[in-house]
């Protein structure tokens, strides 16, 4: 991926697994399938003729508004994850994500109260796991999602030894 | 304590002793705060003290006066014709003749008291406290138990607040803000006033290094008091303060010396540059007089009443109160030309049936939001002491906060729009543990220009920049890109067409300054390393014309440092400059002591490489990565102030 306005100069971002992808395309049409239910029901509800009064145009607006939306929002996933992207320099790590609405940030090491991984049972199931670095601010939100397991254990002894030697109060 | 518990589980008095003599030891410091009950050990020993015996009472609140006294006059007609009958002599001919439900009566009444009296008295024996090298122990509870501890070396900041009947009885009540965790660490309730003062300045004392942290119990004072020879004059510059105190004042004096050097930002460096190189102990006895600059209060603001009436009342519950009435105004005016034909009766019925209910309640808002800001500002004080800046006040309820300088993570200096023609500003800051609480991270509620500087220079590290004034009051009241500062770039006057000339920012080799706000002005202003992390967003318009929004990110207060729709060139300079310096920045400031001598020596030390290595010391400078390659920095006509001039400058010699 080419690198954006944003990004700062001269860094080469390592992505997050591609396995990701494949979670996020079952997580995303799980989540699909449910809303379109939801939003069904009043309609099948309709059809069988337990109540009537539903304008046609709305029958048709509101499933095709949310399916367009839905396959967009799909087929938007492996560019989404492809955006997100995280780098080690020397004094920080830098997390960037966002293909529209773009985010760089930088947490400095010495400023890692504890690094967090979270695995559910997909993410297990496929090998990954979400690593997040918390400071003492909450709106650092610095969170590499879809990480190999691996590399997020990795990360972690990484990111703890490098915290360590930087370590500070507040 | 559960260390020790842990230590002496099938052991029992001998082990508790055991416990109290190697109370001093090494302490297990990470102990989970919850002790499990039921096992055989004692929930506390004769270590812990007890507060004050009317702290129920007094933490009850009006609650110990109101219940009773609404359940006195609730039904206060039976209570009349109790008297009544008392008085004819009826209830004595009934008590004659038939004792039985009087005896209920009054046993029940008995009972109830003795209840309420023994729950008062068993949650006061249960409450205890222990204050060790190293933390501040709280247990409290009769059936659910709790233990709260607190870091004495991460200590933020310590609140005395006396609530009304608190300062009725002269009691007062200490809590501790500590970085790690939500809201208030550990909260002692309550102490005698005086008791109160004196740990919290024995606390702050230990948070800030300056004396050995060492709790006055142990009776090791004795073999600290040798290792110096000038307890006398130094002593007495601790009026007001604990034994132990005087026991180190020998030990003390490069600390007191350091009091000097840290909070010299407006001292002449001289001075600082003495105290620095009497770090070494033995290097030479402080002068008497020293001690007598480090430890002596100054008083730093003042709010008169007047100014603060004047103050609530053009606010921004005024602009809110203005905003409703006009919108009421124009809805009025509009509903009386549309419909002139229905007659008046009717808009009379609106206006009341309508209006009135809507008022009503807004009105009562708007007087406990003027009453809070009142009596929140009420009787405002703010001292320089050596510990931190004390800050008082109060109406009813009084609350003397301390601050130290070197825990203020973030400031900012607000002016709402209808303060302009006074001149006044407002300033918060963002301490950790504080929280988001507007009230208690109130360093001034309103002051001049004067006083703001003066609080700003106190609790805020020197801008080092050859103009600090100038620099400060265009952060404050300026615009434009003079100074320094940056602003939105014409090419995205679309998205800030009002704020584009005052939103900007400025760096200095301590701090980075935000400025934002047209109508109502703000002055956002974070040591570097203060910042926690930072991320620079944009969104695809912005990205059209090249701008981003950068955000520093500080712990949980009462405003976030957020500058929209800056030059992409310039923020993108900023981010790298930060990530650079703010690390550098850190490495030389990391301490929680922040006066102890160990720390500010390996600062020094730190400090003298940076000068011996100038290119080391360039992390002092806005991005320089330009100038070596002799390329025309884009921005660097933007901040004359960061030229190389200051290179021999540490970011924190001050």
């Amino acid at each position: 991926m080419p690198a954006e306005p944003i990004d700062p100069t001269g860094v080469t971002w390592t992505r997050v697994d591609e396995r990701y992808i494949t979670v996020k395309y079952i997580t995303g049409i799980l989540g699909w399938v449910i809303t379109l239910a939801v939003i069904a029901t009043p309609i099948v509800l309709d059809a069988i003729g337990v109540f009537s009064g539903i304008p046609l145009w709305i029958k048709i607006l509101v499933p095709g508004v949310v399916l367009i939306w839905a396959a967009v929002d799909l087929w938007l996933i492996p560019r989404r994850i492809r955006a997100i992207g995280y780098h080690e320099r020397a004094d920080d790590l830098l997390i960037r994500r966002g293909i529209l609405f773009q985010r760089v940030v930088a947490v400095p090491y010495g400023r890692l109260q504890y690094v967090d991984i979270e695995a559910g049972p997909l993410m297990r199931r496929y090998g990954l796991c979400t690593v997040q670095l918390k400071t003492a601010a909450a709106a650092t939100d610095a969170v590499i999602p879809g990480a190999s397991r691996e590399e997020g254990a990795r990360l972690r002894e990484e990111l703890s030894v490098r915290g360590q030697a930087r370590l500070a109060g507040l | 304590m559960e260390d020790h518990a842990a230590g002496n589980q099938p052991g029992t008095q001998a082990g508790n002793q055991a416990a109290e003599g190697r109370a001093t030891g090494a302490h297990a410091p990470d102990q989970a705060a919850g002790e499990p009950k039921g096992t055989s050990e004692r929930w506390f020993d004769a270590s812990w003290t007890k507060v004050h015996p009317l702290s129920p009472i007094v933490r009850g609140g009006l609650a110990v006066i109101a219940i009773p006294g609404i359940f006195l006059s609730y039904n206060w007609q039976s209570w009349m014709d109790a008297w009544e009958a008392f008085r004819s002599g009826e209830i004595q001919r009934n008590l004659e003749s038939n004792p039985t439900p009087f005896l209920f009566g009054a046993g029940g009444v008995l009972l109830v008291i003795a209840v309420i009296f023994s729950s008062f008295v068993l949650s006061w024996w249960f409450t205890r406290y222990k204050i060790t090298s190293e933390h501040v122990m709280v247990k409290s509870g009769i059936f659910v138990r709790q233990h709260r501890q607190a870091r004495i070396d991460r200590v933020q900041a310590v609140d005395l607040r006396q609530p009304l009947l608190a300062r009725l009885t002269g009691l007062a009540e200490l809590k501790f803000e500590v970085a790690e965790g939500d809201g208030t660490a550990a909260t002692l309730a309550f102490l005698k006033k005086s008791q109160a003062e004196e740990l919290r300045s024995e606390i702050m004392d230990r948070a800030s290094g300056r004396d050995a942290p060492l709790t006055a119990a142990e009776g090791l004072g004795a073999t600290h008091g040798d290792a110096g020879p000038g307890p006398a004059g130094p002593g007495e510059a601790y009026a007001g303060h604990t034994d132990p105190g005087h026991a180190y004042a020998g030990h003390t004096d490069p600390g007191q010396a350091y009091a000097g050097y840290a909070y010299a930002g407006q001292a002449d460096p001289a001075r600082s540059h003495d105290s620095s190189s009497a770090q070494h102990p033995h290097a030479g006895g402080p002068t008497p007089e020293s001690h007598h600059i480090a430890r002596q209060d100054r008083l730093i603001a003042k709010v008169p009443t007047g100014r603060l009436i004047g103050s609530v009342l053009s606010g921004w519950g005024t602009v809110f109160v203005l905003v409703i009435l006009i919108t009421a105004m124009v809805s009025i005016g509009i509903g009386l030309a549309v419909g002139s034909d229905a007659d008046s009766v009717s808009i009379w019925a609106v206006l009341t049936g309508v209006g009135l209910p809507a008022v009503i309640p807004m009105g009562i808002a708007a007087v406990t939001i003027y009453y809070q800001q009142f009596s929140s500002g009420f009787g405002f004080t703010s001292t320089a002491t050596s510990s931190g800046l004390r800050v008082r006040y109060g109406l009813l309820e009084t609350t003397n906060q301390t601050i130290p300088p070197g825990r203020v993570q973030a400031l900012q200096i607000q002016q709402p729009v209808l303060w302009r023609p006074f001149k006044w500003f407002r300033i918060v800051v963002t301490v950790a543990g504080y929280g988001i609480g507007e009230k208690r991270s109130v360093l001034l509620p309103v002051g001049r220009l004067e006083d703001v500087m003066a609080t700003a220079a106190e609790m805020f590290p020197d801008l080092q920049v050859e103009n600090p004034e100038e620099v400060f009051t265009a952060g404050l009241t300026g615009t434009g890109t003079e100074l320094g500062y940056t602003e939105v770039p014409r090419r995205a006057r679309f998205f800030d067409p009002i704020v584009r000339r005052r939103r900007g920012f400025r760096t200095t080799p301590t701090a980075l300054m935000f400025r934002d706000g047209r109508a109502s002005r703000q002055l956002t202003m974070v040591p570097h390393e203060r910042i926690q992390s930072l991320s620079l967003t944009q969104g695809p318009l912005q990205r059209r014309r090249s701008i981003a929004d950068i955000f520093i990110h500080s712990p949980a207060g009462p405003f976030a440092a957020k500058l929209k729709n800056q030059d992409l060139d310039a923020v993108k300079d900023l981010f790298e400059y930060e990530s650079d310096h703010a690390a550098q920045a850190r490495r030389y400031s990391d301490r929680n002591q922040w006066m102890r001598p160990e720390e500010l020596r390996e600062f020094e030390r730190k400090a003298a490489e940076a000068l011996a290595a100038p290119e080391a010391a360039a992390a002092g400078e806005f991005p320089v990565r330009a100038a070596p390659t002799g390329l025309p920095h884009p921005h660097a006509a933007v901040h004359p102030a960061d030229l190389p001039t200051h290179q021999e400058q540490d970011p924190r010699d001050r």
